[in-house]
């Protein structure tokens, strides 16, 4: 709460304080409701009221305050000039999206002649052709061209996916009077609101410019563009060029004149790599080529380095057991701590899973009442990796078998999207499932979000220090907090009651599950390690 | 308390009259014998969160008391105290502390005193009693000692009492003298207090108490400030001047002052009124406002400020805090330059004068004689040309990753004799590069002769530098007394290994990308630091510390690096020498 709005009092202490002053300075007035000094008094306690609101609301604007008005951070964000992405200072303004890519179909080998413009299928959203060559394809009948479309019409609305089809505003001659879209225009931004103003505000006045600092060299590998100077959404850059010796001094892992960022972009797992050309041109446009200026900064070397990802050494295999909050969220079927794992060859590649044992008979039980009890399976190959999506996707049981002592489960048709065969040498755990809980929306998810925001090593101490991130993979107030804070549809009842004390476990590649955290490594060869999750595990 | 009108601690101010605005009472409201008018009703004496400073700055009440008769006790009623009008808020029976100090200086055995206090809550409106808190003996039992002593009592009233709007608390303290002496006696009897010993103990010896009242829970204040508003814009008199001068003229109305010999009139304590509301409500917080708007001067929004930009410390002074403030306000307004970094380092480090800051770095030449080679090897003697090779000297190993300085390379020739004019010198760098003089000097003959080499720029300092040296058949021999070599590199990771492509995933390369590890001999180019000098530094904790360092890593350059030199002689194992920092030459 903004500070100095504490001085100011009620109306109703105010006309207290009021009609005690008169008591002292105009004793000889009378000073209630309708004596002259009291309406005097009432009316003024009801424009100081008016008066202090607007003091009020001066004091939470400044100092800019996430109870500041949008107004007051709208001048604040134009006076400290925060770039509004189109050659202006302000929020940011609302940008159109681009890059989609659509067939045009008409005539055979006949040119479109630019400049050309679309409507969405709302009538009201502009779109253009990029420039280029059009001509449809083939010398006679009917042909087609893949064109370049981007949004006119700044916002959100032009955020078109694959298979909408768009209209001519005048249909070129021998071209049809639709393009279908075969690959979405993307990044299409709103107006920024004012709590992101304000959070870029307040980054700028903290970590304020200073051409060539640890905050400057972040925000210019963040903001790097491709080919076309389109910047590319979603790229993290870990700088560093801390110092080791004397907190912060710096030194880096480059050594002094020397640079060095690790790039991420937003994603799950090996998704977060950059691309290499997301590196090159983050490393272009803070330091410029022979033919473009960038922002040629004063220093020897800039480096931006993709992080060490590698299954061995920084994949994750988390387990979590877990209880669930009430009954309507119990698994559905029990497997506690008891091990069920497929046989070998257990998997007939059709529908049929043997396990190396008898299923318990809570399965089978609820197999026979016909509740399609949900299983899912730890898949790994021969080296005990994992193998499939990282969240197993549940197969429901329609059916099983005893012979000679194990359990052959027949799963419905068809199998779940990403089902992958088990090991054919067996040993694979089988898992009860739960609708929810084990979902890559639910706790399961929950978990793979909280691994895919670590950020990369900090065992050099050589990272940024105003930069702070994460990263460790941590059991109490990581995973554990992450996996107790999903709340089921209601937005109010948690999926779980808890985690199990100590069974809460990570491992790194094909390890032992240890119930300790794991901190990115850093083998300095190789530049900062980043833990991404090979497999979660949700468990009763 | 977080409300900065809350407050728990009445002191009790002798020194400060009570405040100007509110309905003072008619007088005591105990029941005492004798009192002294010169501290009570519109001579009142204000008690609230303003405390004492001046060390020993005691104050007094007294007067000349009228003789008490033999065999007699009375109620003496030295001071009344009266607080800031209050928010409402119901008090529930709790404990009250009163801390004081008394002297009656002929007190003797038959002329005996114990304390005696009490407390009120006042109607705001009209100055009378709204409800008696207590009433009580503030001491345990008669003393009968001349010097001034400490009274400490706590009361606890069986009631709790209701606070409305606009009321203020009243306190009065006095004694009970009770005369067994055998005739009347005049006590010579006289409260203190606006000292700044803290009373601990019951008869404590003081000649400076603290004096305090002290609640059971906090209090909050209708007003802004307390007392009244320091250093005010505009005075009570401009105040009612300004709304007299507003007031639409020609009004047949008596606002003026009155006449020799007349009353107020009711017009006029109208405009006393005006003046009174929009000095207090506009002017005066205006006052208030103004400060606080500035973080140089400002008290509450100071930890709007602190919030703002995260500041992690939390000095407890408020100059220490508005200074972390103005330091980041600086940071914003100041490139990394010298002057910059002084501006904003030097205020978190609490120096006067931030400029006084001293930034220390290698001088170029300081930087010269730590990067340059000076060959070890006696005297050689240079062939000539007919001999099967000439004289080649070849450095250690330069373990610096950088590329050659723009400026080239410098090198230094010393012969035993003057020559150069027939001496031909070839230097070759690490990369095979070569640059030759042809001969050394085309004019003079010298002794000593530096050589240029700007082609050099570019080329890599890491590995072997090759000098060779022969002179023209039939030249004077002559020897190579010494020879210094200065090719001033920069980093450790510049692209002088192979040229390796970013790596995404397995298989790794086996070479990192473009690094040569644990090279740099040029690193100490631009690394730097500030000394903190103990002599000028406000105050030098842990904390301080880090807000320093903390605004080092955001000024400077992230390729630089800059130290907290905590002394220019450090001792390793002491705390001042942090280990690998930079300590000047």
């Amino acid at each position: 709460m903004p500070s100095a709005s504490q001085l100011l009092t009620s109306a109703r202490g105010l006309l207290s304080q009021a009609l005690a002053l008169a008591a002292n300075r105009a004793p000889q007035w009378a000073n209630g409701d309708t004596d002259y000094l009291g309406k005097i008094a009432r009316l003024f306690v009801a424009i100081w009221a008016d008066f202090s609101n607007g003091l009020r609301q001066l004091d939470a604007d400044w100092p800019p305050s996430n109870e500041s008005s949008a107004e007051s951070l709208a001048r604040n964000a134009e006076i400290f000039g925060l770039p509004n992405g189109v050659d202006g200072y302000g929020f940011l303004a609302a940008r159109p999206a681009r890059g989609g890519v659509g067939i045009a179909q008409g005539a055979a080998a006949t040119p479109i002649v630019l400049p050309q413009k679309l409507f969405g299928p709302d009538g009201i959203t502009e779109f253009e052709l990029r420039a280029g060559t059009y001509v449809t394809s083939g010398t006679t009948g009917t042909g087609q061209v893949n064109v370049t479309i981007d949004a006119v019409t700044p916002g959100v609305a032009g955020n078109l996916s694959a298979g909408v089809s768009l209209t001519w505003e005048t249909q070129p001659p021998g071209i049809d009077p639709t393009v279908t879209l075969v690959a979405p225009l993307k990044n299409g931004t709103p107006t920024e609101d004012p709590a992101q103003a304000f959070a870029r505000l307040t980054q700028a006045l903290q970590l304020p410019k200073k051409g060539g600092a640890p905050q400057d060299f972040r925000g210019w590998f963040e903001a790097a563009t491709d080919a076309n100077g389109v910047p590319y959404e979603n790229l993290r850059a870990y700088g560093y060029s801390g110092g080791d010796a004397n907190a912060g001094a710096g030194g880096g892992y480059d050594g002094v004149m020397g640079v060095l960022a690790v790039l991420t972009q937003s994603g799950s797992g090996l998704a977060r790599l950059p691309t290499v050309q997301q590196l090159q041109d983050s490393v272009v446009y803070a330091r410029g080529t022979t033919a473009a200026a960038g922002r040629s900064p004063i220093c020897a070397s800039i480096r931006a380095v993709a992080p060490f990802m590698s299954p061995e050494v920084t994949g994750l295999v988390i387990k979590l057991r877990l209880i669930p909050s009430k009954q309507l969220y119990a698994y559905d079927w029990r497997r506690g701590g008891v091990v069920y794992a497929t046989d070998v060859f257990g998997w007939d590649g059709v529908s049929k899973l043997r396990l190396s044992g008898l299923a318990p008979a809570d399965l089978k039980l609820a197999i026979q009442r016909g509740q399609l009890p949900r299983i899912f399976v730890d898949t790994r190959d021969a080296s005990g990796f994992p193998t499939g999506p990282v969240i197993p996707p549940m197969a429901k049981v329609v059916a099983f078998a005893d012979n000679l002592g194990k359990t052959t489960l027949e799963l419905e048709l068809p199998l779940p999207v990403g089902w992958t065969a088990p090991d054919p040498a067996g040993g694979n755990e089988v898992y009860a499932g739960q609708e929810l809980i084990c979902d890559p929306a639910g706790v399961s998810g929950a978990v793979g979000v909280y691994i895919d925001n670590l950020g990369p090593s900090r065992i050099s101490g050589l990272q940024d220090p105003a930069d702070l991130w994460e990263d460790t993979a941590a059991i109490q107030g990581g995973i554990d907090t992450a996996a107790k804070n999903v709340l089921a549809a209601d937005g109010i009842t948690p999926l779980i009651e808890r985690c199990l004390v100590g069974e809460v476990k990570v491992g790194v590649g094909n390890g032992p599950l240890l119930a300790q955290d794991v901190q990115a490594p850093d083998n300095s060869t190789f530049g900062p390690g980043l833990l991404y999750a090979l497999r979660i595990i949700s468990s009763d | 308390m977080t409300n900065p009108r809350d407050f728990q601690s009445l002191w009790l101010r002798l020194a400060i009259p009570a405040d100007t605005y509110i309905k003072r009472p008619a007088g005591y409201l105990a029941p005492w014998d004798q009192q002294c008018n010169q501290a009570a009703g519109s001579t009142a004496r204000y008690m609230g969160p303003i405390a004492q400073e001046v060390v020993g700055g005691q104050v007094s009440s007294s007067q000349s008391w009228a003789p008490i008769p033999d065999t007699v006790t009375q109620f003496i009623g030295v001071a009344q105290f009266l607080s800031d009008p209050l928010e409402q808020q119901t008090v529930a029976p709790g404990t009250w502390w009163l801390t004081f100090a008394l002297r009656m200086s002929n007190a003797a055995v038959g002329f005996v005193y114990r304390a005696r206090a009490a407390i009120y809550c006042m109607d705001g409106r009209s100055g009378e009693r709204r409800s008696t808190i207590a009433y009580w003996n503030a001491s345990s039992g008669f003393i009968a000692l001349t010097t001034e002593l400490a009274f400490i009592s706590p009361v606890t009233p069986g009631l709790g009492f209701e606070i409305l709007d606009g009321d203020y608390l009243e306190l009065e303290i006095g004694a009970e003298v009770e005369n067994t002496s055998g005739g009347p006696l005049a006590p010579q009897l006289a409260v203190f207090c606006d000292g700044t010993d803290e009373l601990v103990g019951l008869f404590q010896p003081t000649t400076s108490p603290r004096s305090l009242l002290r609640p059971p829970v906090p209090l909050r204040r209708l007003l802004p400030f307390p007392s009244e508003q320091p250093d005010t814009t505009v005075d009570l008199a401009q105040a009612r001047r300004l709304c007299l001068d507003a007031w639409p003229p020609n009004t047949p109305h008596e606002f003026g002052e009155p006449g020799p010999g007349q009353t107020r009139s009711p017009d006029a304590e109208l405009m006393d009124w005006f003046g009174e509301l929009f000095k207090r409500f506009f002017w005066d917080l205006f006052d208030t406002w103004r400060r606080e708007m500035d973080p140089g001067l400002a008290y509450l929004k100071l930890s709007d400020w602190r919030d703002l930009f995260q500041i992690v410390t939390n000095p407890r002074r408020r100059q220490d805090l508005a200074a972390l403030v103005v330091a980041r306000l600086r940071e914003l307004s100041q490139g990394s330059t010298a002057f910059g970094i002084a501006s904003a380092v030097g205020t978190v480090l609490g120096y006067v004068d931030p400029t006084q800051l001293e930034i220390l770095s290698f001088t170029p030449s300081q930087l010269r004689s730590a990067v340059q080679y000076v060959s070890q090897l006696p005297a050689q003697a240079i062939p000539d040309a007919a001999a099967p090779a000439p004289l080649r000297l070849i450095t250690p190993h330069l373990y610096d990753g950088g590329v050659v300085w723009g400026s080239g390379s410098w090198m230094a020739l010393s012969f035993d004799i003057a020559a150069g004019k027939a001496i031909h010198a070839r230097l070759i760098s690490p990369d095979g590069f070569v640059r030759s003089w042809s001969p050394v000097t085309k004019v003079h003959e010298v002794q000593l002769c530096l050589l240029y080499g700007l082609e050099m720029a570019g080329r890599p300092v890491h590995g072997n530098w090759t000098l060779e040296l022969y002179r023209d058949v039939g030249s004077p021999a002559v020897n190579l007394n010494g020879w210094t070599l200065y090719v001033p590199g920069a980093p450790r990771s510049i692209g002088v290994g192979p040229a390796v492509p970013p790596a995404l995933g397995p298989p790794w390369p086996l070479l990192a990308p473009n690094v040569v590890p644990s090279a740099g001999l040029g690193r100490w180019k631009a690394w730097w630091g500030v000394y903190v000098d103990p002599a000028l530094v406000s105050k030098a904790t842990a904390a301080d510390l880090r807000e320093a360092r903390n605004a080092l890593s955001r000024i400077r350059h992230a390729y630089q690096r800059a130290d907290l030199i905590l002394t220019k002689t450090p001792i390793p194992g002491t705390v001042q020498a942090a280990p690998g920092s930079f300590i000047p030459g």
